[in-house]
């Protein structure tokens, strides 16, 4: 009895042993990665960069008589709000908050605006007022974009000081 | 005595210590898929200054080598050359700025384009005025680069 449990015993550890001996062994996946590792730190970009292309409105853009629907949107940006223009009315204004002007609610009243409307243009020009960040201006940009307006013009003042 | 008799009887020393890899392994493939997820072949193409803070967008158009106009906190750079300064800008009477107009024009001349139109990227801090912007755009559209793209940081989108 006694040497059934020692053959058991030693038997057990002659198994341990040959797992421990035949594990599988690694050092070829190491030296892969010591290699790759740098190469790919090396080579990794972690901040992609991109553009945003538009175009300033042409001297002719006022000109000729063109009905209503056919005018521009322009998207004018003050301090104070965001106001949705075509020709001389004002079709919606989106007031400036607290933590700023609110992107979100310009997306949705724009694209309100489009489904109202049907497809037409995706032509809008963005009229900035000085003292604006060039970071709101971009995020106005990507709001229209993110809107259907596909061609996104740049112009100065918006002639909405109302104080 | 007791330590020569073990010698002297041939025990074996302990079991070699091997290291315990497997959650080694386990970060390196983590970031081994990091890595190949943000590799990039092609490389930037587009230099930008380290003190510029580019304002993210969600556009995902690469930009192609141009004339870059960097607007920076107190100068204006043309290809990396200071060309005018900022200061009172803001405010000034004219649109014009006086020297980037005159550089752009020895650009087009040195590239025999005058007249051609010509596009231009613009390098601005998130932070900069749209007052300083707009003198920029307008002097680069006077000098017929009127093509403009502007520089950002693509938005993560993951």
């Amino acid at each position: 009895m006694r040497s059934r449990v020692a053959r058991r015993a030693s038997s057990d550890v002659a198994r341990k042993r040959a797992l421990e001996l035949n594990g599988v062994d690694v050092t070829p996946i190491m030296n892969m990665f010591v290699i790759l590792i740098p190469f790919l730190v090396s080579m990794a970009v972690f901040s992609h960069l991109a553009v945003l292309r538009f175009s300033l409105p042409s001297e002719g853009d006022g000109g000729g008589v063109r009905s209503e629907r056919q005018l521009p949107l322009t998207v004018a940006m003050t301090a104070a709000e965001i106001a949705v223009t075509r020709g001389s009315g004002i079709l919606l204004t989106v007031t400036r908050g607290e933590a700023g002007h609110d992107y979100a609610a310009l997306e949705a009243a724009l694209l309100d605006l489009r489904a109202r409307e049907g497809a037409g243009s995706d032509s809008a020009v963005i009229a900035v007022d000085d003292g604006i960040v060039f970071e709101d201006v971009v995020r106005c940009m990507d709001t229209c974009r993110g809107a259907g307006f596909g061609q996104i013009g740049l112009a100065e003042g918006t002639g909405l000081d109302r104080s | 005595m007791k330590v020569l008799s073990r010698v002297v009887r041939g025990h074996r020393p302990a079991s070699v210590a091997k290291p315990q890899l497997t959650s080694l392994i386990d970060v390196l493939t983590i970031l081994l898929v990091f890595l190949l997820k943000s590799f990039s072949v092609e490389g930037e193409l587009v230099t930008i200054s380290p003190d510029l803070r580019l304002p993210e967008s969600t556009s995902r158009e690469t930009p192609v080598p141009t004339v870059s106009v960097e607007i920076a906190t107190h100068s204006i750079n043309v290809d990396g050359a200071p060309v005018a300064s900022t200061s009172g800008l803001v405010g000034a009477d004219s649109l014009m700025i006086r020297a980037l107009y005159d550089h752009l024009l020895d650009l087009s001349r040195i590239t025999d384009t005058v007249g051609e139109p010509h596009e231009v990227t613009i390098h601005c801090d998130k932070a900069m005025d749209f007052g300083v912007i707009k003198r920029v755009m307008y002097t680069c559209s006077q000098a017929d680069y009127a093509d403009f793209s502007l520089l950002v940081l693509q938005e993560d989108q993951s």
